[in-house]
């Protein structure tokens, strides 16, 4: 059996190796007949080609700009003509063109331009292609994302629909706050709410009355160190919830008492649900920055991702978006902090 | 014009898969990059510490990176199919394990240049403008 299939190999190996040979003889002896038969009407194949995708791209591209532009003041550019697709088309042709019919008297040179040409081009075809998808609808996205992982799923823009209940809202990060950790390290610690303690407030309450019944809220938890956020929902409707996860490492007196971030430092608070209204932190660090009056406003907490953080330490004049912690501050001394909560 | 004629035989098989191969390897190759560029952007830390002084911290603000590793990724992409050509169409004549080897990579290199510059600018195009909202 064995000396069948060594036979068979070595009688099918010189073939094969011949064929081979021959075919890659022949990609290369064409080339230049090729090249040379096209240049006799200016572009070769692949120069058509290769301008022939780029027009395509380019008109993609422009129904694409044109759909983003439509209801924008912007006009066309809202859509932005000017990105990683148009130049890889617009160098693409360009080096297509310095490749056929100009500038490169090497062959080598020729070749290398005319092929990078043609990548790019194609490369950018891709790229509006992938854009117009994204703008138009790609008729595909069922199938695809339900073989894909969310890992290869592009992002949807932060969320500017309010959910019709809190209950909507359970294991979602509805913010994120940065603070400093160990090692002086600045981490990113997510804000979750517990649905299951959601309270509705009357119909017809302002904004200032429900963070001033959040802030209630945050006074008389059990748990001292427990901050409540504001939430609305799809009707109009403002409710008070309490908030989970880590948050309250970082909020309170047990900032800085038994947990890994620095408590000299005020944490950065950024929202990333809309539903989210306002914040009452236990020591007032979010949403009420003048005091804890329920007509407060919420306070804007800075930009995530890459707005430097407000430090207390490293700036010792207020600015605007530093909370005057002194005037909100509880007095330590009447505080005894807790042990740890489930699901701190 | 000479006739379009296409000859299938063992070695456009191969340029075929080495083609394919190199496509599917740019594209997922630069398509993580720039993706995880975007992710870290938009869910990484935000600033780094460059220096402490007792109570102070001195930050420096994050650059994006998604945009520049798109940038990177087609320039990437751009010189891998400029040497694949180079290798392929510049490739002496003759029949011989050296042509074969030379078309073959050249192949494989163009291919993954194309890939990695489709890969580029698609993901881009997905993710570019993406942000989150500020509490105000």
């Amino acid at each position: 059996m064995a000396g069948s299939v060594g036979q068979a190999v070595t009688s099918v190996v010189p073939t094969v190796t011949k064929t081979v040979l021959e075919a890659a003889t022949e990609t290369v002896a064409a080339a230049p007949a090729v090249a040379a038969n096209a240049a006799k009407l200016g572009f070769s194949g692949t120069g058509w080609l290769g301008m022939g995708a780029g027009a395509a791209g380019l008109a993609i591209t422009l129904l694409d700009a044109w759909k983003d532009s439509v209801g924008s003041q912007k006009g066309l550019t809202a859509g932005g003509l000017v990105n990683p697709t148009t130049v890889a088309i617009f160098g693409g042709a360009a080096l297509l063109g310095i490749g056929e019919k100009t500038g490169a008297t090497n062959m080598l040179m020729r070749n290398g331009l005319r092929g990078a040409g043609i990548a790019l081009v194609l490369g950018g075809l891709a790229g509006a292609v992938a854009g117009a998808l994204n703008t138009f609808g790609n008729p595909l996205k069922a199938e695809t994302d339900a073989v894909t992982s969310s890992q290869s799923q592009a992002p949807v823009r932060f969320g500017t629909t309010l959910p019709p209940s809190p209950a909507n809202l359970a294991g979602v990060e509805v913010a994120s706050a940065d603070v400093i950790g160990e090692g002086r390290k600045l981490e990113r610690v997510p804000v979750y709410v517990d649905p299951s303690t959601a309270k509705s407030l009357p119909e017809g309450a302002s904004l200032g009355e429900a963070i001033g019944a959040a802030r209630a809220a945050a006074q008389g938890d059990g748990d001292s160190f427990r901050s409540h956020a504001v939430i609305e929902t799809s009707d109009g409707k403002y409710w008070t919830v309490r908030l989970s996860g880590s948050l309250d490492q970082v909020d309170g007196p047990k900032y800085s008492d038994g947990t890994k971030y620095d408590a000299r430092y005020d944490p950065e608070i950024g929202r990333r649900q809309q539903a989210i209204q306002a914040i009452a932190g236990v020591e007032g660090h979010f949403a009420f920055p003048e005091g804890m009056e329920p007509t407060a406003p919420v306070q804007y907490t800075g930009d995530i991702p890459w707005v430097t953080p407000t430090l207390a330490g490293a700036k010792p004049t207020t600015s605007a978006t530093t909370p005057p912690a002194a005037t909100t501050t509880p007095a330590p001394t009447t505080t005894t902090p807790a042990a740890p909560a489930a699901g701190s | 014009m000479p006739a379009f004629t296409l000859n299938l035989n063992a070695a456009r098989v191969a340029q075929l898969v080495i083609g394919g191969a190199g496509i599917y390897g740019g594209f997922k190759l630069a398509e993580s990059l720039v993706r995880s560029g975007y992710r870290d952007d938009l869910l990484g830390d935000p600033t780094r510490i460059v220096e402490i002084d007792g109570k102070s911290m001195i930050y420096q603000t994050r650059d994006p990176q998604g945009g520049k590793l798109t940038n990177v990724a087609i320039g990437g992409g751009m010189a891998a199919a400029f040497a694949g050509s180079v290798l392929v169409l510049g490739a002496a004549g003759g029949a011989g394990l050296g042509t074969m080897a030379r078309v073959g990579l050249g192949t494989g290199l163009f291919a993954l240049g194309l890939g990695a510059i489709a890969g580029a600018t698609a993901i881009d195009d997905q993710w570019r403008g993406t942000d989150f909202e500020p509490i105000r």
